[in-house]
């Protein structure tokens, strides 16, 4: 069953950077899902859901470094629309550089999380109800809050730049 | 901003269907600030997906998840059985030596000279069958046992060689605490309780 494990490797790393929004935690915990996923590879029954197992396992890691560390992670109701959400005048400053990664990366963790399995893995939004045990509704409301901030952040970061070059 | 721009997030979670789709769509076609809302949604979800493409892990992460997850498996059953039997056989020479009466040393002289040591072999016939304890070419070195007498300071009961030539090769308990030396004051004292 693990015997193509290796396409899956920066992928469990991606999604381990997305949450931890760290390189050498993303590290350790992508080694660590995979060490676990070799060890209890007789609970995988179907080779296609590889992926959401090994996210599932990467999630579950997280969770426990964060309870570990007394890091708070997905606090809040997921069912409350936009819990969660901080005010954008309090995310840290945007600056002009900023990547769409670095954009973000600045999103509390549902909608960073979501907008992570959505845009890039392209999970179905029951999918990611079920990998965060939540239900497709919430996904849904996450989804929607996190494109509409990074499409501010976005528009925030051209003024920022037009100011700049107009200050120049 | 009309009732329709309110639309533009449903819009781009594809959440419209047939007439409210349709309608949107009609709606867009006019509306600059929503076609610069849908542009802008649609480079950042290109850019998005294209930036963490390029995120990969380090070679040498990728080797050792790799590594790990195609060991040979015989020789890791054996590496752990292994370890497994190291530990439990640390225990249960521990246990023997904490428990047993006395204990004899299979001891073996590599340069061994008849009555050299004679005075430090207590006990040539042990009561257990003592073996050959190695061979060398045709000439078979002999074993020799040894009562122990003394007690280190970490407890753990020790021969009292003082002949740097020879090598402890093998530690069994002898239950039978009868001493050989001739002295039965000085076996009084030298018998380990």
């Amino acid at each position: 069953m693990l015997e193509n494990l290796e396409p899956f490797i920066d992928r469990v790393f991606r999604f381990a950077l997305s949450l931890s929004r760290d390189r050498h935690l993303a590290e350790d915990l992508t080694q660590e899902c995979f060490l676990r996923a070799v060890r209890s590879a007789d609970q995988l029954k179907d080779e296609l859901a590889i992926r959401s197992w090994l996210f599932r396992i990467t999630l579950n890691l997280w969770k426990d470094y964060c309870k570990k560390k007394r890091i708070s992670f997905h606090e809040g109701d997921w069912d409350v629309p936009g819990a969660g959400l901080p005010p954008l005048e309090r995310l840290v400053q945007i600056e002009t550089r900023q990547s769409a990664i670095e954009l973000m990366q600045t999103l509390p963790d549902k909608q960073r999380t979501v907008l992570f399995l959505s845009a890039v893995e392209q999970l179905s939004n029951s999918e990611i109800a079920s990998l965060l045990n939540t239900n497709e509704n919430a996904v849904k409301s996450s989804l929607s809050i996190a494109r509409k901030r990074m499409r501010e952040l976005r528009a925030r970061q051209k003024r920022s730049r037009k100011l700049k070059n107009e200050v120049k | 901003m009309t009732k329709r721009c309110e639309q533009l997030d449903a819009y781009l979670e594809g959440e419209l269907q047939r007439e409210a789709l349709t309608a949107f769509e009609d709606h867009l076609s006019a509306c600059e600030a929503c076609q610069h809302e849908v542009e802008l949604a649609r480079q950042l979800e290109e850019e998005l997906v294209g930036a963490w493409q390029q995120v990969v892990v380090s070679s040498e992460l990728r080797d050792s998840i790799l590594a790990a997850a195609k060991p040979s498996p015989a020789h890791a059953t054996e590496t752990k059985s292994a370890s497994y039997d190291r530990r439990k056989s640390v225990g249960v020479v521990a246990a023997l030596m904490a428990t047993a009466a006395a204990l004899t040393f299979l001891i073996v002289a590599p340069q061994w000279e008849n009555g050299r040591s004679s005075e430090e072999v207590v006990n040539q016939s042990s009561p257990l069958d003592v073996p050959v304890a190695v061979e060398r070419g045709a000439e078979q070195v002999p074993a020799v046992t040894f009562q122990a007498t003394a007690q280190s300071e970490s407890n753990i009961i020790v021969p009292q060689v003082s002949n740097q030539q020879f090598t402890i090769v093998q530690v069994y308990p002898v239950l039978n605490t009868t001493t050989l030396n001739t002295d039965p004051e000085e076996a009084e004292d030298e018998r380990v309780d």
